[in-house]
Parts: C-alpha cells; sequence; structure tokens
C-alpha cells in the first residue's frame, strides 16, 4: 500500500485524473440517478425494516459508482453482483408474494414452475422468504459491521496517538476479547439480554469491534511519524484533524478489505443465532431461522426448505469474501 | 533466552489473559442491562422469590464487591449450579467435555488431513487444475455456513444413501469403559472394535461437516505461504544446484511451511474446542455446545457462562502450548 497523505503540504499526491463535466463522469451519474430513482420508490412504497433499507439505500448509492472500472473499462464482477444483490433485497420485496401468508393447504409443496422454491411447513412460499430475508440480513449484516468500524476504528487509531498504559490496556482488552468464540460470546449475551433486532446488530458489533481496533492499530503504527503527519503537526494543525485527514484515509483499503469479510461474518453470526431459536423472533423470514425450519423437515426427505435459504446464505458470504479478494488485491 | 524464563513469561501473559476473560464474562452478565435474577428465576417469579435469588447472589451490593465475590467463586473452582439438571455445573461439564473435545480433535486431524496437502500441491503451479480446484473449494469452504452444510451431509449421507447413521448421539452400540472419556481411544484401549466402528460411525459426519469449513482457511494460509517459499531465494538456489524437484518440495520446502502452518493449525483447533455449537445442534453430540444450547433455550444461565468461559480458556492454553513448541522446535524465536 502506498502511503499518501494528499492534502499535507508538500506531499506527493498523484495528479488528479482527469475528468469530465464538472467533475462528474457520466458513467456515474447515470448509475446514481437509475439508483437513486430505484431506491426511493423502494422506500417509500412498503413498511417494514425502515432504518435497515435506509442503511442499504446509502450503501448501494455509496457502491454502486465502484461497479465500473474506469482504467479497465469492463464491469467489476464481484462489485457488480454485490449491487446486485443490494437492489435485489431492496426492491426485491416488493415483487413476491406475501412471506407470511399462511396457506395450510399448500403446505411441504415440492419446488415447480410456480412455487419456485416450494412452500414449507406452514405453506408460505420460501421464495418470497429467501427475497425477504436478503433485506434483513443483508441490512443487518452491513449495519453491525458498520457500527463495529465507526467504534473500532479510530479506538484503534487513538491507540496508537496516545500510546503507553492506553494503548497497552485496550490491546489486552481485545486480545481477551478474540480468545472467546464469537458465536458463544454472542450467544452468552443475548441470552443475557435477550434477543431482537436492534440488540442484535449491536451484539455482533461488539464482539467485531478487537478486529478493527487491532488492524486500524497495525495500519497506523508504521505511518504515525511518517513525513506528511510531522509536516501537518509543523503547521500546527490539530490532533483530530491529522487523525481524520491525514491517517485514516491511509487506512481505508485495509479497513474496506475487513468490513466487507465483517458483513459476510456478521451475516453468518445472525443466522446461526437464528438457526439455534435467539435470532430474529419466529415468523420473521430470515435464512438461519428458516434452516432451522427445514431441519425437522429433512428427517421426511423434504429437502428444499432447507436447501434454499443456505444457498442465499452461502451466495451471499462467497460473493461478499470474493469482493474482500478483489479490494486486498488492488491496493 | 533460556527455556525457563520463556515460559515464566508465557506464564505471566496466561494470568493477565485470563483475568481480561474472566472480566468480560463478568461485565457481560453484570453490568448490561438485564437483570439476571430473572434469568435464574424465571419471568413469571413473584417479588419476593427474586428478591431472595438478588440477595443471594449479591446483586444489590456494589459492583467492586460483586465482582471480589465472582472472583472468589471462580478461585475455588465454583461456577454454580444448573436448576435444569440439578447439578454443579462442573459435574455437567466434566462428563460433556470429552464429547467436545473428541469430535474437535477429529475434525481438526480431518482437516489438517486434507488441507495441508492440498495446500502444498495447489500452490506447486499457478493456474494448475489443482490452484484451480483448490480456489473454488476453499471459498466454498470459507462462505458456507456450517450447521447448513451439517444439515445438507445428513440428509445425503444418513437419509438418502444410508452410509451413515442418525444423529443421535455419541454412539448406537456400548460404551466402552471409561478411561480418557473418548469413545474412540476408550474403545481401542478396550481392544473393542465393534465399539470403536459405532463410534467412528456417529463422529465421522460431525466431524467431516468442521473439517470442510475449518480446513478451508487453513488450505489458503498453506498455499500463501507455499508460493513465498517456492519463490525464495535458498529454493532458487537448490534448483541452481540440480536438486531433484520432488526433494526440493518435500526437504526444502515444506519445512519452512509448517510452522507457520502449525499455529495456524493450533489456532484453529483452539477455536474449535468452543467453536463445535452449531454441529453439536445439528447432529445432537452431547458435548459443551450443545449443553449450552439446552441451558440458553431452558432460561438457565450458569452453564452458558461456564461454557464461555471454558472455551476462552482452553483457546488461551492452547495458543500457549503452541508458542512454547514454537520456542522449543526453531531457533530463530529465541533472540
Amino acid at each position: 500500500m502506498s502511503v499518501v497523505s494528499p492534502r499535507a503540504s508538500g506531499s506527493t499526491a498523484p495528479p488528479a485524473r482527469r475528468r469530465s463535466i464538472a467533475g462528474v463522469r457520466p458513467v456515474h451519474l447515470l448509475v446514481a440517478v437509475a439508483t437513486m430513482v430505484v431506491l426511493v420508490v423502494a422506500l417509500v412504497w412498503d413498511g417494514e425494516w425502515r432504518v435497515l433499507r435506509v442503511v442499504l439505500t446509502v450503501l448501494a448509492i455509496i457502491v454502486a459508482p465502484a461497479v465500473w472500472d474506469p482504467q479497465r473499462r469492463v464491469i467489476r464482477p464481484a462489485t457488480g453482483v454485490m449491487v446486485a444483490l443490494i437492489l435485489l433485497a431492496l426492491i426485491g420485496p416488493l415483487f413476491t408474494r406475501d412471506p407470511l401468508m399462511l396457506n395450510v393447504g399448500e403446505s411441504l409443496a415440492t419446488p415447480g414452475s410456480d412455487i419456485w422454491f416450494g412452500t414449507d411447513q406452514h405453506g408460505r412460499d420460501i421464495f418470497a422468504r429467501v427475497i425477504h430475508g436478503a433485506r434483513l440480513d443483508l441490512g443487518v449484516g452491513f449495519s453491525a459491521a458498520a457500527l463495529a468500524v465507526i467504534v473500532g476504528m479510530p479506538l484503534g487509531a487513538l491507540a496508537v496517538l496516545r500510546g503507553g498504559l492506553f494503548d497497552s490496556v485496550l490491546l489486552r482488552i481485545s486480545e481477551s476479547f478474540q480468545a472467546f468464540p464469537t458465536l458463544l460470546l454472542a450467544l452468552g449475551i443475548v441470552a443475557a439480554v435477550g434477543p431482537s433486532i436492534p440488540i442484535l446488530i449491536f451484539i455482533i458489533a461488539i464482539v467485531n469491534v478487537p478486529v478493527y481496533l487491532r488492524l486500524t492499530r497495525s495500519a497506523v503504527a508504521p505511518i504515525v511519524n511518517a513525513d506528511f503527519v510531522l509536516a501537518a503537526r509543523c503547521a500546527g494543525q490539530r490532533e483530530l484533524t491529522i487523525l481524520l485527514r491525514h491517517i485514516l484515509p491511509n487506512v481505508r483499503q485495509v479497513v474496506l478489505a475487513q468490513f466487507s469479510v465483517n458483513v459476510a461474518w456478521a451475516i453468518q453470526i445472525l443466522a446461526a443465532l437464528s438457526f439455534v431459536g435467539l435470532g430474529v423472533p419466529v415468523p420473521t423470514p430470515e435464512w438461519g431461522a428458516m434452516v432451522r425450519g427445514g431441519y425437522e423437515q429433512m428427517v421426511y426427505g423434504r429437502w428444499w426448505v432447507a436447501l434454499f435459504p443456505g444457498l442465499a446464505i452461502l451466495f451471499a458470504v462467497l460473493t461478499l469474501n470474493q469482493l474482500s479478494d478483489r479490494v486486498r488485491h488492488t491496493t | 533466552m533460556p527455556l525457563a524464563i520463556y515460559i515464566g513469561r508465557r506464564l505471566v501473559f496466561l494470568v493477565v489473559a485470563l483475568f481480561g476473560v474472566s472480566l468480560i464474562t463478568f461485565v457481560v452478565t453484570r453490568v448490561l442491562p438485564g437483570n439476571p435474577a430473572y434469568l435464574i428465576v424465571g419471568v413469571q417469579a413473584d417479588e419476593s422469590t427474586v428478591e431472595a435469588v438478588i440477595e443471594r447472589l449479591g446483586l444489590d451490593r456494589p459492583i467492586v464487591e460483586q465482582y471480589g465475590h465472582y472472583m472468589r467463586q471462580l478461585f475455588t473452582g465454583d461456577l454454580g449450579d444448573s436448576w435444569r439438571t440439578k447439578n454443579p455445573v462442573t459435574t455437567d461439564i466434566g462428563v460433556r467435555w470429552p464429547a467436545t473435545i473428541e469430535l474437535a480433535s477429529m475434525a481438526a486431524i480431518m482437516a489438517v488431513a486434507w488441507s495441508v496437502p492440498f495446500g502444498v500441491i495447489s500452490a506447486l503451479r499457478r493456474r494448475s487444475l489443482s490452484d484451480r480446484l483448490a480456489n473454488v473449494v476453499s471459498g466454498i469452504g470459507v462462505s458456507v455456513p456450517e450447521f447448513w452444510l451439517g444439515i445438507i451431509l445428513l440428509l445425503v449421507f444418513a437419509f438418502n444413501l444410508g452410509f451413515a447413521p442418525a444423529p443421535i448421539g455419541r454412539t448406537l452400540g456400548v460404551v466402552p469403559p471409561d478411561v480418557t472419556g473418548l469413545y474412540t481411544l476408550d474403545s481401542v484401549i478396550a481392544g473393542d472394535w465393534g465399539a470403536l466402528r459405532s463410534a467412528l460411525a456417529q463422529l465421522i459426519l460431525p466431524a467431516l461437516t468442521l473439517a470442510i469449513t475449518t480446513g478451508a482457511p487453513l488450505l489458503r494460509v498453506t498455499r500463501g505461504f507455499m508460493r513465498e517459499t517456492m519463490s525464495s531465494h535458498h529454493i532458487r538456489s537448490a534448483r541452481a544446484l540440480g536438486i531433484p524437484e520432488r526433494s526440493i518440495v518435500l526437504r526444502h520446502a515444506v519445512p519452512n511451511v509448517l510452522l507457520p502452518v502449525s499455529t495456524m493449525a493450533a489456532m484453529m483447533y483452539g477455536y474449535l474446542l468452543g467453536g463445535t455449537v452449531l454441529v453439536e445442534f445439528v447432529f445432537a453430540w452431547p458435548g459443551i455446545g450443545k449443553y449450552a444450547i439446552d441451558s440458553i433455550n431452558a432460561s438457565d444461565y450458569a452453564p452458558v457462562l461456564a461454557a464461555v468461559l471454558l472455551s476462552a480458556c482452553s483457546y488461551i492454553i492452547v495458543y500457549l502450548i503452541m508458542d512454547i513448541l514454537h520456542f522449543i522446535i526453531d531457533p530463530r524465536t529465541r533472540t
């Protein structure tokens, strides 16, 4: 990773790339407008999980322009699939059947041309539930990872800047945290506090904060005394400004790669918690909870109830991991 | 640095880490919102029962005093009682711990057995068939949710093909005489091959599930280090000297890779000791993880804490042992 602080005086910032009209590329503009239109529709149309949808919307707007690789003039596959997934999570639910509608007459129907993924033991459409689950799983995953970054990154940077006792205490605490098996720790906390969506987001974030703390710490440590930081300090800038404008931007790439992996983890933890019955409340369509429903049907050979939600988890997590690999390799 | 001093220093770190672990467990249960008294008596209990429990647990006393009490209990090995099983938690755990160790060990052995050789082979030639295959396998292995993989394996091998028995505990046959608590090892000691077969049949699918998910990152690490080693100077020199490829790989490259890979494998094993929860749940494997989940579902809190504490401690201890072994094996760590 190259170390640059474009805003520091005397730094060797690369010349700004040539842009088209008023600094905005037509491709970006098109993508942004299209996303906006689609997302505004998604936000206004339908009532549940508003906060999660706002998170996903913001994310889609941030990520969408990165789909196009301007240098090689191609679409980046992993990013493209990711954006497609987020869009599917946001607007997909508007076009499916009701994921909560019980239909005992059609319970445990095999997958077919009109009911693509079959129905579960209560006759609910599994396809509709998988699509609705995407909104919840991706939403919770992104929110939890974002919260962990927001807390962990400044703490890690601060640990390096302050040094001394503060640093070693933080480090020891995060080391101890990492000795805990993530899932068991999350289970323990949920059991103490009780499950609900905000609490689940909070808990998944807590168990992931030490990851960012250590990551940021190790990335900041080598550049904290770099020339551009010293220059900024000589210029009389405040510590906070130096941190936000000169140090953290250099850590961005590493954290971004980790963020993607972390969303994947968060989704896995949420699914696992729901699978053992400590996640989302019962009728809510969530992938892990759906696999749990299918677990009981498996003895009778009804494979489709558990198969499709599990594949959805696999696909989402795989995409996020691929995305992380791409980000890491472009540094 | 002499070995004794090194071990001494590591033991000090160990104490600090264990202290941190106990502190976190305490904070999680006492400081977070939610009243532990309700977890013990249930939500329907009347005022006076709750009051009594609060008094017995000392929840009405200052937080520092509570912490002192909690630490005293830990030091005397008192982890509380489980009201679901009516036993002291330590007794319950003593019965279930060997089941988890057996599963974790078997899974670790299987994971190392497939992923390390595969990693070495796939690193030898970039973009070869094995390299591409390793990409796909490790990508899926890292991403697949293990509880779902367990269900799919059960569906295919137990219910459709009938290769494996249904998941109902650790053995269908006789339980071998108790020596180590590991059924497989005990039946070997007793020389009872029927019991060994029966115990292995139950063990194979849950261990396979874990071996796939934990072997995948190990495969990536092995391949990464192997690639790095193969492009290093000493390998180039060995090539220049005309040493046969086979000998270059096995005698000059692999030993260098085994060191970082063994660290990773030890971490994986430490993780497995607390990370078998979901698989134990899917396969009804009577270990610590299933104990924890059953206890949570019965609002029985002491066992959950004990399970969390136990797995964190075992992770730290496994890691410590690995560190000391490294110190003995690798001269470079002794500076």
